[in-house]
């Protein structure tokens, strides 16, 4: 009796499975999905993803899960719904414009089905609603303009909510209030926006909410926004967020190094048999959190990373670049007036980088002059340049 | 002093240039008899340069750090040669300065036991001389000098002797080096990419140990003489008594004046030294304490000249209790005597339990210390928590449209390219209305039924490939002769064994990092090391050359290319060596069996694919660095078929 104090209770739930926050980026890329519409539609792919989600809920009450869509020209929350859209949704209803399209499962609040776990189904039906609201505000304008996705935009939303989320789950708030299951407004695993509606079921446990994030991509093209996804990248790599990679189609380069770097899963399904087998990859390979693959060996595509990056000045993937010296910054080609475009440092080339000359020419003058014009300018010579030593 | 005086133009400017062993002097021709109004230092000259051969213009460049002067020489008929003669005699002027330099700079720093070490080397001995010079100044700004580095083989050839690795590769790759390759040339190649080694072992060289006090180290030996008394020897070597010249002037100065007069002998003079109280004085700085005798020492002193020094009270140790104005009494627990009071340990004891509730520095911040939440937010040191002021320097691409905008049709993905041939209002169509609830299983309800749309069904056999799940949408594009359902069991199947063979993969890899070998054997994996490290060194080469755009060195860049194909033949050549190693393997397996057959009657089988090693793993290891030489090559040709088209056409051109 007399143990009953806040630190034998602690103790006690050290026995608790730390809870997991699965982050969800989904490529709607709609070119991308069109592309693959023969061998898994969009809908199958999010059906299979909700079961996986759901898998997900079902092993920690305390599990959460977020999910963002990358989509051609903008970055979106499907779930938890953001607070703007839930006001606009409960609009478009009362037109019976949007809700009731289908007269099957377009109501306000997701229906009550003794059959189906009450969290589940408000999540699905949270999800596909947003996802018919995203592809309905989607105009052909804009996605013939961008042919590739916002997954850097994509992966900073959920930075970003990571970042919040974890910060709740440790508060420095005393919070009491339980959840309350009997209050249909309350949602599983408490995944509000707002941090302080959820440090309800976790804030007593002093342990620390482990995080991931899975990308599900269909297109390439990343290097665009090369230095941002780097970015996210490295911040993930960081805040040691492993980022797995379920890559249904498109060009690996970057993602591929996403895995490598966060030490996450990478799996490509590049044919058609692999892909219709999605959900036992999803169940098999991504399911364990952080804690379970300590003990695991994981699978993916250890071997091969393509580890090539994108230069700054034109976006291009390279094999064999120019560097700058003092900020590191990629170029794919030397730089026309030899000023770094990042730092400003002024840079020489020496000789290296010319047209290559294979054949011998009697006449080389003109070839020669700029030479001696690339080595003048010596490194050094520059005010701003710091000393290269 | 042999003078030449040369007639050149200056700065368009009419004058004479009369060189000799210290100065080139230029005086304009004009206002004759003026005084020379160029003065150049032989010294200072950091670069000639002349015009070519064959060129109509006669002119000497020279370079003085970052000034050049120019000077042409106008001579009808002999311009070419003055020039030379002038070119001549600057060169020499320069060389003999230098050596001159080096070797007034070599004594001062070659003690005698250095010399002897750099003996090996007498053909280097002047570069050496220098390298030497210039390692004992380590103030010389030299060192970032890239040029010089690569020019001193001395100390490149000191850095391969200090690193076996760096050794061996230097040494394979210069056997390898294609014969249109000079050795200097390869050894600059080779050096230019290592440029910072090199710095590193300067430095590490510069660096050396500083003298030891030498009088104590040298020691009386006694032997018993042949009367039976015991002879003291002492053994001093010539870098010995040159320490002790260099470290004790005054011995210097006693050994000067007394050697020819006094004692006729230098032994004299060292045996008397070594009994004299100037050794004993000498002696006095270095010698070891002993705590139990060197009170005494003191004692003795109390009256000397030590005891008088002013010592002033305030750091005083002994003084301070007398001497002191202020009184320690108010300061209860600062008296020494008093440093053991009960009520100092009580004090230390309540600030112990003070500090046990502050957060320590290095945890988490976030966490509650202690019971209380409001005690914590009292104690949180928030001043020293996460209020780092964010000191980042935010960067920015300028100029970026400029080049992304500017990017044509030909730059687009392959995906990229597929999407544009699909028509924008038919994709979001399609897809809007592949999200329609019902193709995610919506019943009446609304409730989303997934266990229908995945079509999973754990009864169901591979005969029912081609079926069409319940519910599911074909979204108009009727052409599609169905394959494989989604969620079917052979794809799940396939799913699964897929992720296990990448499991195991990573298993082995894993498991395997530790030996590495694959089941080659050592030779031959370091055979195949040397290859590799040989074919990079080259693959840089061939690079730095082909990218240099240096139009005189394309022969070199040939038989680079030719070895280049070589190092191929190499690598191969390692594969095959190491499948003759697995079939003599695979051979003594069998005879091994068979034997075992022939003494048991048992047949016993051995799996061929557990004995690694073999081409394939060679193959294996070496797959990146055959796929750079497959690239290199493939640049060279593309530009030589490009190159020989526009030389033919050219050629037509200035023929016709």
């Amino acid at each position: 009796m007399n143990a009953v104090d806040a630190t034998d209770r602690a103790a006690t739930q050290e026995e608790v499975e730390a809870p997991s926050l699965l982050t969800i980026i989904l490529d709607t890329n709609p070119h991308a999905w069109a592309l693959l519409a023969d061998s898994l539609p969009l809908s199958k792919a999010v059906a299979n993803l909700l079961v996986f989600i759901n898998a997900h809920l079902a092993i920690n009450y305390a599990n959460r899960v977020a999910v963002v869509v990358s989509h051609s020209e903008r970055a979106e929350w499907l779930y938890p719904t953001p607070a703007d859209a839930t006001l606009e949704q409960a609009h478009s209803n009362g037109d019976g414009e949007n809700g009731n399209r289908a007269g099957t499962g377009g109501a306000v609040q997701p229906p009550d089905d003794a059959n189906k776990y009450r969290p589940f189904a408000q999540l699905e039906y949270a999800i596909m609603t947003n996802l018919q609201r995203l592809m309905c505000t989607t105009t052909p304008a804009a996605i013939s303009s961008a042919p590739s996705t916002m997954l850097a935009g994509a992966l900073t939303r959920a930075l970003a909510y990571i970042s919040k989320q974890s910060a709740s789950t440790n508060p420095t708030t005393t919070a009491t209030t339980h959840f309350n299951y009997s209050d249909p407004s309350s949602v599983a695993g408490g995944n509000s926006l707002n941090p302080s509606d959820d440090t309800t079921t976790t804030s007593r446990s002093n342990q620390r909410l482990t995080t991931r994030i899975l990308i599900v991509s269909v297109s390439g093209d990343l290097a665009e926004t090369y230095i941002e996804l780097m970015n996210a990248i490295f911040a993930c790599q960081r805040l040691s967020i492993p980022i797995d990679v379920l890559k249904l189609a498109g060009d690996p380069t970057f993602l591929q190094q996403a895995a490598d770097t966060t030490n996450g899963i990478y799996l490509s399904l590049s044919n058609p048999l692999a892909r219709a087998g999605m959900l036992q990859y999803l169940m098999f390979a991504f399911l364990p959190d952080a804690a379970a693959r300590e003990r695991l060996v994981m699978p993916g595509e250890g071997e091969g990373v393509d580890f090539r990056a994108a230069c700054f000045c034109h976006k291009r993937v390279v094999d064999i670049g120019f560097v700058c010296s003092i900020c590191l910054s990629i170029f794919c080609e030397p730089l026309a007036d030899g000023t770094c475009l990042l730092c400003g440092s002024h840079l020489s080339m020496a000789n290296y980088g010319q047209k290559p000359v294979v054949v011998a020419r009697p006449k080389k003058k003109g070839k020669k002059k700029r030479v001696v014009d690339g080595g003048v300018e010596t490194p050094g010579s520059g005010r701003e340049t710091p000393a290269p030593g | 002093m042999s003078s030449l005086k040369t007639s050149v133009v200056y700065k368009k400017a009419n004058g004479s240039l009369a060189c000799d062993k210290r100065h080139l002097i230029w005086t304009p021709s004009i206002p004759s008899g003026v005084t020379p109004s160029l003065k150049i230092a032989v010294a200072d000259i950091t670069n000639l340069q002349q015009t070519g051969e064959a060129s109509a213009k006669v002119a000497l460049k020279v370079l003085v750090k970052d000034v050049s002067y120019v000077f042409s020489f106008t001579s009808k008929d002999e311009a070419r040669k003055e020039q030379v003669a002038v070119t001549d005699t600057l060169r020499d002027a320069i060389a003999t300065l230098k050596a001159a330099a080096a070797s007034s700079l070599a004594p001062a720093v070659g003690t005698p036991g250095a010399a002897q070490n750099g003996g090996g080397d007498t053909g280097q001995s002047s570069s050496m001389a220098i390298a030497k010079a210039l390692s004992a100044k380590p103030q010389d700004e030299g060192w970032y000098d890239d040029a010089r580095l690569k020019s001193d083989f001395q100390l490149q050839r000191s850095l391969l002797e200090s690193s076996k690795a760096l050794d061996e590769r230097f040494r394979q790759a210069l056997r390898d080096k294609p014969e249109t390759v000079s050795v200097p040339q390869f050894t600059a190649q080779f050096w230019s990419t290592r440029l910072h080694l090199l710095r590193a072992h300067a430095m590490e060289k510069s660096q050396k140990e500083s003298e030891y006090n030498i009088l104590p180290e040298i020691k009386y030996n006694t032997i018993i003489g042949a009367d039976g008394e015991p002879i003291k020897m002492l053994n001093m070597t010539k870098e010995q008594v040159s320490l002790i010249f260099k470290q004790y002037p005054v011995v210097r100065q006693a050994y000067n004046e007394t050697v020819p007069k006094p004692f006729a002998d230098p032994k004299i003079f060292w045996s008397r030294f070594f009994a004299s109280r100037l050794l004993k004085k000498l002696k006095e700085k270095n010698d070891p304490t002993d705590p139990a005798l060197d009170r005494y020492l003191e004692y003795q002193e109390a009256s000397g000249p030590a005891s008088t020094a002013h010592i002033p009270h305030i750091i005083d140790l002994e003084g301070n209790e007398q001497n002191t104005k202020f009184h320690l009494e108010g300061d209860y627990e600062m008296r020494a005597a008093k440093h053991d009071r009960p009520i100092l340990h009580l004090l230390n004891q309540m600030s112990e339990k003070l500090l046990s509730h502050v957060a320590p520095e290095d945890g988490d911040a976030h966490a509650p210390i202690g019971m209380d939440e409001g005690t914590f937010e009292q104690l949180q040191l928030r001043d020293l928590a996460m209020q780092d002021i964010d000191n980042r320097v935010v960067l920015n691409v300028r100029e970026q449209q400029r080049y992304t905008g500017a990017s044509g049709e030909d730059e687009l993905s392959a995906d990229a390219r597929l999407y544009a041939k699909q028509d924008p209002n038919r994709v979001i169509s399609s897809l809007q209305n592949d999200v329609q609830p019902q193709n995610l299983g919506s019943d009446e309800q609304g409730t989303l039924r997934l266990d229908r749309v995945l079509g999973y069904d754990s009864d169901d056999g591979d005969e029912d490939m081609d079926d069409e799940p319940n519910g599911v949408h074909t979204n108009g594009t009727s052409t599609r002769k169905v394959s494989i359902r989604v969620g079917s069991h052979a794809a799940l199947t396939g799913a699964s064994s897929s992720i296990l063979s990448s499991m195991s993969q990573r298993r082995r890899n894993a498991s395997t990092d530790a030996h590495g070998l694959n089941g080659l054997s050592q030779s031959v994996f370091d055979t195949l090391t040397i290859t590799h490290n040989t074919t990079t060194e080259f693959l840089h080469y061939f690079w730095t050359l082909f990218l240099s755009g240096d139009s005189s060195r394309t022969s070199e860049l040939t038989g680079l290319v030719s070895t280049l194909d070589r190092s191929l033949d190499r690598i191969n050549a390692v594969g095959e060596q190491a499948e003759k190693e697995r079939q003599e393997r695979l051979e003594k397996m069998r005879g091994q069996v068979k034997e075992y057959f022939q003494r048991t009657g048992k047949k016993r089988r051995i799996d061929e694919s557990a004995v690694g090693g073999g081409k394939a793993v060679v193959d294996e290891m070496v797959r990146p660095t055959v796929g750079a030489l497959k690239q290199a090559s493939e640049a060279y040709r593309r530009a030589l078929e490009v190159q020989m088209r526009e030389v033919a056409v050219g050629g037509q051109g200035s023929v016709g």
